[in-house]
């Protein structure tokens, strides 16, 4: 190797060192740009970088498994017991959402309807175990101010009437049963009539005590007509599907589709007094 | 081989060296660490440059290496410049003085020399003026890149003697 002259040497060495310090005064972290050089660097490098960790990519991934099957295997006990638990959350929260929906409605029904009557809020707590379409239980009583034969609705119309109250429960007959029959007109034509469950047709009502020469169609609106001791005037039941006249030729009977939707019945209102 | 062609030779060897070594840092020894670090490639072959070539030698590849490391980086320019010059310098100084078939000599001499590289950035990040967190922790972070370089080092003395080692 070739000799060099120390002295030359020690002054490239301070030199450089004196500019080494100096370029690192400049060079902190607190740069805005970086300078051409270094920019070209960097995109030098950058193609290789990306190759290189595209090749250590395909050939780490299935030994990483591998080495790592262990880890793999817990993780995934953990995250399939984290999807159950989010998919449980989501669903009460998905639960929380509809209840907040009926709920709003339920308010903003009794809200329009304060004038009219004193209304207590209640929810569903069971239904009558043989057939859920005659009784249904809620979950306020005689300590609410609940008393038997008040009557039930939502905000979609006409339930029931309490037939049975204890301290915190009431039990509602709804429009189903067979023992129930309320007083109802056709709210355009003032039609009187009884409402009760249509003989073999599921799910319906029928107004029956038509007289054959009544006006009553398809499309028209039944309301409770306040005849009767128990159901107030005016509170709406469904919508006639059907009319159809009696074999002997002298009544008519409309079939009723009911407003309220029995099957998926969770929160109504009693009515405590009419104002 | 003419001297000429022997030093072009070197000259597209080390610039070749230096890419790899900067990939490999970068994209491939980041995935690979050791308690958390990662080997310094360029230092070992400066060190190893010092023992079979001297310290001008290897003081000027260390400078070039840590300037290229630095520009990288983007940050404290100079730095690792000054450091790995120092350790091309100290390196050097040992060529002649020890037994280079020894296995134990790279060893002893990456192990040692990556501690001197680290306190050197150290003292010069101080002089640069700057707060380091070097402080923290310094032989915690220090030791296992010794080790890692030192484990590199051997495996790659074979290759650096024949590649700088004077026939």
């Amino acid at each position: 190797m070739a000799r060099f002259n120390l002295p030359r040497v020690a002054i490239v060495f301070v030199i450089l060192t004196v500019f080494g310090i100096a370029t690192m005064r400049f060079t902190g972290l607190d740069r805005s740009q970086l300078s051409q050089v270094e920019m070209i660097l960097r995109e030098l490098v950058a193609p290789f970088q990306s190759a290189m960790t595209f090749v250590i990519d395909k050939v780490s991934s299935p030994y990483k498994a591998i080495v790592k099957w262990e880890e793999i295997a817990r993780q995934n006990e953990e995250l399939t017991a984290r999807v159950e638990k989010l998919e449980f959350e989501n669903n009460r929260l998905q639960e929380y959402r509809l209840q907040n929906f009926r709920l709003k409605k339920l308010l903003d029904f009794k809200e329009l309807k304060e004038d009219e009557y004193n209304l207590t809020a209640a929810r569903v707590i069971g239904r009558d175990p043989s057939n859920w379409y005659h009784t249904i239980t809620l979950d306020v009583g005689e300590t609410d101010g609940i008393r038997k034969n008040m009557v039930v609705i939502n905000y979609e119309g006409l339930i029931g009437r309490v037939i049975k109250v204890t301290e915190n429960t009431a039990e509602v007959l709804t429009l189903f049963d067979r023992a129930s029959a309320v007083g109802a007109l056709i709210q355009e034509t003032r039609v009187p009539g009884v409402v009760e469950p249509a003989a073999g047709k599921k799910g319906y009502l029928q107004m029956v005590h038509l007289s054959h020469d009544v006006g009553v169609m398809k499309g028209q609106h039944v309301v409770t007509s306040g005849l009767g001791a128990y159901f107030p005037k005016g509170i709406r039941i469904g919508i006639v599907s059907e009319v159809t006249l009696d074999p002997s030729g002298l009544v008519k009977k409309a079939i009723i589709r009911p407003y309220v939707d029995f099957n998926r019945l969770e929160e109504v209102l009693v009515i405590n007094d009419v104002t | 081989m003419s001297p000429e062609v022997r030093v072009i030779w070197h000259i597209v060897g080390w610039a070749f060296f230096s890419i790899v070594a900067l990939v490999l840092e970068t994209s491939f020894f980041s995935r690979l660490q050791l308690w958390g670090a990662m080997p310094d490639l360029m230092l070992i072959a400066v060190v190893f440059t010092g023992l079979f070539r001297g310290p001008l030698y290897a003081s000027s590849l260390g400078f070039i290496f840590g300037l290229l490391e630095d520009l990288f980086m983007g940050r404290l320019i100079g730095v690792n410049a000054l450091s790995k010059m120092l350790i091309g310098y100290l390196a050097g100084m040992g060529k002649g003085h020890v037994f280079k078939e020894n296995p134990f000599v790279p060893l002893i001499a990456v192990f040692s020399m990556t501690i001197a590289n680290e306190l050197a950035i150290w003292v010069l990040t101080q002089l640069a003026g700057t707060a380091s967190q070097i402080n923290s922790g310094f032989f915690l972070m220090v030791v296992p890149v010794a080790v890692y370089n030192s484990i590199l080092g051997l495996a790659a003395y074979a290759v650096i003697y024949r590649w700088v080692g004077e026939k």
